[in-house]
């Protein structure tokens, strides 16, 4: 690992344009193109709003610390809140039921989306939740050379 | 963000600029719900001005399609930046609306 930093905001929707300004200087900084940028951006925001909106209920007096590990070839996101444990099972459930629903055009609902397009963005998502300290959200994108590498070595292995 | 709405009897513009995220968003669903209440026939959502949207954004833009469908109103969306196209691909969702050039292409096809 090259570098590592945290930031630990407040859960107010109004924070996540800093945390958008921060995640996407930290891709820059890993070497992602402008669109892998604006992507991994997105699925963090996506993933912050998850928080606040589940696990916080909408109270902005909670926290979401987010680590940020840079690597040579990809960057992990660690989102960490202390809210409501969620339902890892239901949550894979839900996006699998987004993922049908989708390619049935013109059936589409508002929710879930946010879930949905974190799965299609990261190359890797997972969740680790508990009654007593909250959920951690991981999340991995590989530089486009390096997710080469790692679809082989997996398929390989 | 700001919202700026344009409206007669039959057509409404509604011009969004800055970003659209669970912050903002609620603004711009408080527009289209009014709009929708009154059952403008045609309402347009001009997002030139929009670099950033995440997915309340995009579920705020399906129910005003919803909510237009109800009274067989037509819901458009026009001047998409290509980092907001994006999103809606992510999500599937191109096909979904229809979607314009300019803001003038939107008011002028007929409805489907």
């Amino acid at each position: 690992m090259k570098e590592s930093f945290d930031i630990k905001v407040p859960s107010n929707p109004r924070m996540m344009q800093l945390v958008r300004k921060t995640i996407a200087q930290a891709c820059e900084m890993v070497g992602f193109s402008e669109r892998e940028v604006h992507a991994v951006t997105l699925a963090v925001d996506e993933g912050c709003t998850n928080i606040i909106r589940h696990c916080y209920q909408g109270s902005e007096t909670g926290h979401i610390v987010i680590r940020v590990r840079l690597y040579d070839d990809k960057i992990e996101i660690i989102l960490r809140d202390f809210g409501d444990e969620i339902d890892v099972e239901k949550l894979r459930k839900c996006v699998k039921k987004m993922k049908r629903k989708l390619k049935r055009s013109g059936s589409v609902r508002p929710g879930g989306l946010g879930v949905m397009l974190i799965h299609s963005i990261m190359d890797k998502v997972h969740y680790k939740t508990s009654q007593d300290s909250g959920t951690v959200l991981r999340l991995v994108k590989y530089l486009s050379d390096a997710r080469e590498k790692e679809i082989a070595s997996n398929s390989t292995a | 963000m700001q919202v700026i709405v344009q409206h007669d009897k039959n057509t409404a513009v509604i011009s969004i600029s800055g970003d659209v995220d669970l912050y903002s968003s609620p603004e711009m669903r408080k527009a289209i719900t009014q709009l929708s209440k009154k059952k403008v026939p045609l309402i347009v959502v001009n997002l030139k001005d929009v670099d950033y949207m995440d997915s309340s954004g995009v579920a705020t833009l399906v129910e005003g399609l919803q909510l237009t469908g109800k009274y067989k109103g037509c819901f458009r969306i026009a001047c998409l930046k290509p980092t907001v196209w994006e999103v809606f691909e992510l999500a599937r969702l191109d096909r979904v609306f229809e979607i314009y050039e300019t803001e003038e292409k939107a008011l002028k096809v007929s409805p489907l």
